[in-house]
């Protein structure tokens, strides 16, 4: 085993990898409190993790209105899941942060994902752009019909989502 | 033990387009007004080419664009990679696909042969056949006196020629959401 020398510069210094700060689209409006877009619906968001980091905890910046579950993840290119928080209680804190078992992923691309069992809890997302701007940047959907997230995904380009979730993951000790 | 920097990889998005952060060679991010909305096409068989770096080697499996409101003109749409010539402008067409524009408000894909691209400057090339009913997403410029950094054109380039030869951007300011896609989820 090794361990990481310390990380300078912008990206190395992030102690968490978030869907508007890692995601590869700058064009983002401002984030609201706004409905789940649909019941039991998962949303997949790429993401770029730059270095080797653990995953140590995941977190979703969720609105007032909890009366569901949630689930909040996170995904390889190939659609695998790597760690998930699993059905969990939403919260209305404005930042829900899900304990999850420590993981060691990247660097490459990474999809985070979120589902919600109802489409009346509030998250904080942008919801400003026009369809198909989010499939344009590559935000995957899948039907799951429940609120636990799959261990495989069987996604696909989302024509019509306009939401964009806040998430992220945060990071622990490098380890290579 | 051993200590080591295992960080500079940067990862491949899935969708690549002249607003992919970090991407697009256009680095004013900021200057972008607005988030992307449909408008009607510059104009019949006109090409624009955008500047993308790409750190990484990739695989370019599909092209895509981003229908706007009205896609009703039956416009035959084309997205091409060429190669820089060098001296930042486009120069020889590496791959490129075309279709008749589809469902309104969807992104729009067109299987193309894998081609690998490595680190390097290359320039993304849109055009459509007519703009009569033809919209696309697009943001815009602040002003056209940006052009010179993000866009270049031609006119009469319909199907996209094998060797570029544009101009500067005069007056337009448009930049459109479309590119490659490095993988095929559909």
């Amino acid at each position: 085993m090794s361990l990481s020398g310390p990380q300078f510069g912008l990206w190395r210094r992030a102690f968490s990898i978030d869907t508007h700060t890692h995601g590869f689209f700058p064009l983002l409006g401002s984030s609201a409190a706004t409905t789940y877009p649909v019941a039991n619906q998962a949303y997949y968001v790429p993401v770029a993790v730059r270095q080797r980091v653990v995953v140590r905890k995941l977190w979703v910046a969720v609105g007032a209105t909890a009366t569901g579950n949630l689930d909040v993840g996170v995904y390889d290119a190939a659609g695998v899941r790597i760690v998930s928080a699993g059905s969990t209680a939403k919260t209305s804190d404005t930042e829900q942060v899900v304990d999850v078992t420590d993981t060691t992923i990247g660097p490459g691309l990474y999809y985070m994902a979120l589902n919600c069992s109802n489409n009346t809890d509030t998250f904080f997302m942008d919801s400003n752009s026009s369809a198909p701007t989010l499939g344009g940047i590559g935000v995957l959907s899948e039907a799951v019909g429940s609120v636990t997230l799959p261990a495989t995904a069987t996604w696909a380009v989302d024509q019509t989502v306009t939401k964009y979730p806040l998430m992220g993951m945060f990071l622990g000790t490098v380890v290579s | 033990m051993t200590l080591t920097q295992v960080s500079g990889y940067e990862p491949v998005p899935p969708m690549v387009s002249p607003l992919t952060r970090g991407w697009g060679a256009f680095p004013e991010e900021n200057l972008y007004t607005g988030l992307p909305a449909s408008g009607t096409y510059d104009s019949g068989a006109l090409a624009v080419y955008f500047p993308i770096w790409v750190p990484s080697v990739c695989v370019a499996r599909r092209v895509w664009w981003a229908n706007g409101a009205t896609t009703s003109g039956g416009a035959t749409v084309e997205v091409g990679i060429y190669a820089d010539a060098g001296e930042y402008k486009p120069a020889a067409k590496l791959i490129s696909g075309s279709a008749t524009q589809g469902t309104a408000s969807q992104a729009q894909f067109v299987d193309i042969t894998d081609t690998t691209l490595t680190p390097n400057l290359y320039w993304l090339a849109l055009q459509a056949s007519t703009n009569t009913n033809t919209t696309l997403l697009r943001v815009s410029l602040p002003s056209s006196a940006f052009d010179a950094w993000v866009r270049m054109e031609q006119s009469s380039a319909n199907p996209l020629p094998a060797t570029a030869t544009p101009v500067e951007s005069a007056t337009a300011s448009r930049v459109y959401l479309f590119g490659f896609s490095t993988t095929t989820i559909t």
